[in-house]
């Protein structure tokens, strides 16, 4: 509400705590904005009083002289964002009486809040109801009563649109927290003095809410360090023969049971002679070890904690606190940070995160009497090959694939099921694969494709080789869904 | 769990089941529901005491078969097995037992320690034992029998 109000009349530069910690209703009995705006204070005070929750309002005007240099990073950040906007500076201090009001009506015109255990419950329930909605429509063909046919048909269009919406309800696009990004950019830029264009690819990737709310702070210290290490000032990018202006790319993609968010920078790249010296200094590897690693694994050197190898601190990064928390903010949420690096052409640090909850699309097999499900994103294809097809490679069951060897796994040899069917002349295999490698996974039968809703085992069976999840069946049946990647060496 | 209900209250709700000849029983507290056996889906490469898991309304929960896990011998399940789902602090769990008896209330000082020889089961999974009228059962100490089953196969990538 108080948001709506500042918004009207300026531009809120910055808020303590964040507009995302407002939003959630994450504070005391204060919060600070601080907003360029031409109005007057008292007028903006009267504004602001206005909503019933705020109990008083502290307007501090701040011009760009007045403002103390260099008191913290974020404050300095401040500073230059209103001197290149010659425009009076305000910081308003309201302290709402009941602030979680106060949000709740700013935000009660377009959304609601909903726990999210209610909508796995709503969920949970559905599909029971979907089920049912099963047992009707066999009931239905039975009967053939033209009544009782449509109407099924109809619960069955109704409830197929109600499960797309439920399934989307817990997914929103990563734009929410890449919004704020361009704005960041441009002031570190001018902070920095670095000429900086971001590009913003696949915001509208969906991720679940949880990995949404852990993945900003992240995100905003990658960017951070791309800018301030990564990108080269114009003058040295010049001399390097880049242009000018560096580029950083922020990427979103989902792929497989995870969502890829990779930062991209045409900067320096990381200096791994000075990465392995310094972590050499600091202990973090001996020298026998340091001998055996390999670029990448010196690169994500970097992200163990205290290290830094900026040669001064400034306010931006280089405390060598952040990377080393992006890391294990990451690793919380069952993601990998690997990062690709070339010395004076850039660095990529790839951030890779499951989906805790996600609609996947699957390829449904037959083994033995159960139902498996084999992510459509590893498939590369599927093949029916004759028995005799098969070689033998150094005890290793091969085919020939277009031209190359795709080692063969029997699914029901790894899962210890009985009656592999060696006989048949005919085999089903699944050919699939992690990264460029390949396999083809031999298979009874095969069902069809379909989208499924990712469910864990729980907790009380911890990671089972080669299952991810499982998932529940039109028929209320368990499927479990295979892990590609562990059968893959 | 039983102890610290028993502390509270001078009686508690047990629901009794059936293993073999024997009778057993656990908190009421910890029991979600019971339910009649559906189609369980086998989960390849864990201990044979998992069944598998069954769609509880929408949730994939484990099946751990009791008599299995006791070591008893293993017996086809009828019409009388009935699936106990109990629920813990981390997860919930279906145990199978060969019937689901009673639900009882117990006086908390009938339950003894267990005498020392208890036959066949291992006895830390025993939190005591209680007798009540001529009946004797066999309190289990659920967070003992049901440990998460961490990765059986070393074959990772």
């Amino acid at each position: 509400m108080v948001f709506e109000i500042l918004e009207k009349s300026g531009e809120i530069v910055k808020s303590k705590p964040s507009v995302e910690q407002l939003e959630n209703e994450d504070f005391d009995e204060v919060f600070t904005v601080v907003l360029i705006t031409k109005e007057e204070a008292s007028s903006l005070e009267a504004k602001v009083m206005k909503v019933s929750e705020v109990d008083r309002v502290d307007i501090h005007p701040v011009t760009g002289v007045s403002l103390p240099k260099g008191q913290s990073p974020s404050e300095s950040m401040d500073d230059s964002a209103v001197s290149a906007a010659p425009k009076e500076n305000r910081k308003a201090e309201a302290a709402p009486q009941k602030g979680r009001r106060a949000v709740n009506a700013h935000n009660a015109n377009k959304t609601i809040r909903v726990n999210i255990d209610r909508l796995d419950i709503l969920m949970n329930l559905f599909e029971e109801l979907v089920i049912d909605r099963g047992r009707l429509q066999s009931i239905a063909s039975e009967l053939h009563n033209p009544d009782l046919n449509e109407t099924v048909e109809r619960m069955t269009r109704v409830s197929g649109d109600l499960q797309n919406i439920i399934l989307n309800m817990r997914m929103i696009p990563v734009e929410t927290v890449f919004n704020r990004f361009p704005k960041m950019v441009r002031q570190l830029a001018r902070d920095l003095d670095k000429k900086i264009n971001l590009e913003i690819i696949g915001a509208e990737t969906e991720l679940d809410r949880t990995v949404i709310d852990e993945i900003g702070d992240p995100l905003v210290h990658l960017i951070r360090n791309a800018l301030d290490h990564g990108i080269e000032s114009p003058a040295e990018r010049l001399a390097k023969g880049k242009p000018e202006e560096g580029t950083v790319t922020l990427r979103a993609y989902h792929s497989g049971n995870h969502v890829f968010i990779e930062l991209e920078d045409d900067g320096a790249g990381i200096d791994k002679d000075r990465v392995l010296q310094k972590a050499l200094e600091r202990g973090v590897v001996t020298e026998e070890m340091a001998a055996t690693l390999t670029d990448r694994q010196i690169a994500e050197l970097i992200l163990s904690s205290g290290f830094s190898t900026a040669e001064k601190i400034t306010d931006v990064s280089g405390r060598g606190v952040g990377l080393d928390v992006v890391k294990s903010t990451i690793e919380s949420l069952g993601g990998y940070i690997t990062i690709d690096s070339k010395e004076g052409q850039g660095s990529l640090f790839q951030v890779q995160l499951p989906l805790t909850l996600s609609i996947i699309s699957v390829m449904l097999v037959n083994l033995d009497k159960d139902i498996y499900a084999i992510p459509l994103s590893s498939i590369i294809e599927t093949a029916i090959i004759q028995t005799s097809d098969i070689l033998n490679a150094h005890n290793q069951k091969v085919i020939d694939f277009r031209g190359s060897i795709v080692p063969l796994v029997n699914l029901k040899d790894i899962f210890e099921m009985e009656g592999a069917k060696e006989e048949e002349e005919l085999q089903s295999v699944v050919i699939v694969r992690k990264g460029d490698r390949m396999a083809g996974l031999i298979v009874d039968s095969f069902i069809g494709q379909q989208e499924i809703v990712l469910k864990s085992l729980g907790n009380y069976l911890q990671s089972v080789f080669a299952i991810s999840g499982a998932t529940i069946l039109g028929n209320g049946q368990v499927a479990l869904i295979v892990d590609c990647n562990a059968l893959i060496k | 769990m039983a102890e610290t209900a028993s502390e509270i209250s001078k009686e508690m709700k047990v629901i009794v089941f059936q293993l073999m000849d024997k009778e057993y029983a656990v908190g009421v507290d910890v029991v979600e529901s019971i339910e009649k056996l559906i189609s369980i889906t086998r989960v390849p490469k864990t201990p044979s005491y998992i069944k598998g898991v069954i769609n509880l309304r929408g949730v994939v929960t484990p099946i751990v078969d009791l008599r299995e896990r006791f070591g008893m011998e293993v017996k086809p399940l009828d019409d009388s097995s009935r699936i106990i789902i109990v629920s813990l602090e981390e997860f919930e769990v279906g145990l199978i037992v060969d019937a689901a008896n009673d639900v009882i209330d117990i006086p908390v000082d009938s339950i003894e320690p267990q005498p020392e020889v208890v036959g066949s089961i291992e006895s830390e999974f025993i939190s005591g034992v209680a007798k009540v009228s001529k009946r004797l059962l066999v309190m289990l100490n659920l967070e003992k029998v049901l440990q998460p089953v961490k990765r059986v196969t070393t074959d990772e990538i």
